[in-house]
């Protein structure tokens, strides 16, 4: 069994290497999708913004 | 490009309207164009990083890049910077961030509406802008040296590499905004 009875010291990050952390590193991601435009923003923005902004005062007033 | 600026000024001058009321934090108008060109800049180099070819960047993507930009070029800032008495004052540019959320992640607005109709989360809220307070990118850095020395080069000249102190960020941002869509859409 894998288990060691050591502390193994001075304890510090264990810097790890390798294929698999190379492609990790390397990868990327599904980002398949529309593309945004800044119509599509801007309707989003419309449909939410009184709200949103009465939100974000409420937050923002708060006084110390 | 120019479009999404203007669309960003807007939201800017929304927010000096209706929620930074008291003049206490002044909207340095000439930055909002940099921050559309850093968000330029920083996508492409994200593209690079981690998008395939020919794909498109996603809404929680956007939205993490464009707080990285506002949190460069920190469009806002307090009239008095050293005797911040508001959450306004003390993070003006974070809210900005969260404005702009709303035109990317179609849920932020129902984030809002959930949390502050049921008058709960104000640590939520404060914490995530603690959160954006500690963006910064490093990415920008050339830009922002040139823009500074007045230096004026074509923008696809900044496009490379996402610094590495960038990628931490950059993924906590995507991660907590994905969470948002995924729990809030509505």
């Amino acid at each position: 069994m894998p288990i060691l009875d050591d502390l193994e010291l001075p304890i510090k990050k264990t810097k790890i290497d390798g294929p698999a952390v190379r492609s990790l590193a390397a990868r990327k991601e599904d980002n398949n999708g529309e593309p945004a435009t800044v119509e599509t923003f801007r309707a989003s923005y419309a449909n939410v913004k009184d709200k949103v902004m009465a939100g974000l005062k409420t937050i923002a007033s708060r006084r110390f | 490009m120019q479009e999404r600026a203007e669309f960003l000024q807007e939201i800017a001058i929304d927010l000096l309207d209706k929620v930074f009321q008291d003049d206490t934090i002044i909207l340095r108008l000439p930055r909002i164009h940099l921050v559309a060109k850093g968000y330029f800049i920083l996508n492409a180099c994200y593209k690079n990083w981690r998008i395939e070819e020919g794909h498109y960047t996603q809404d929680p993507k956007i939205a993490a890049i464009q707080c990285m930009s506002i949190a460069t070029f920190e469009p806002f800032r307090p009239v008095n910077p050293t005797d911040a008495k508001t959450v306004a004052e003390a993070k003006s540019n974070e809210i900005y961030s969260l404005a702009c959320e709303i035109y990317s992640l179609a849920c932020a607005a129902a984030i809002l509406e959930i949390q502050i109709d049921g008058n709960v989360k104000h640590d939520f809220y404060l914490r995530l802008l603690d959160v954006l307070s500690s963006c910064r990118s490093e990415t920008l850095e050339p830009y922002l040296v040139d823009v500074g020395l007045q230096i004026n080069r074509p923008l696809k000249g900044y496009v490379g590499d996402v610094h590495a102190n960038d990628k931490f960020g950059l993924d906590s941002l995507i991660t907590i905004f994905e969470l948002f869509c995924h729990h809030f859409k509505y």
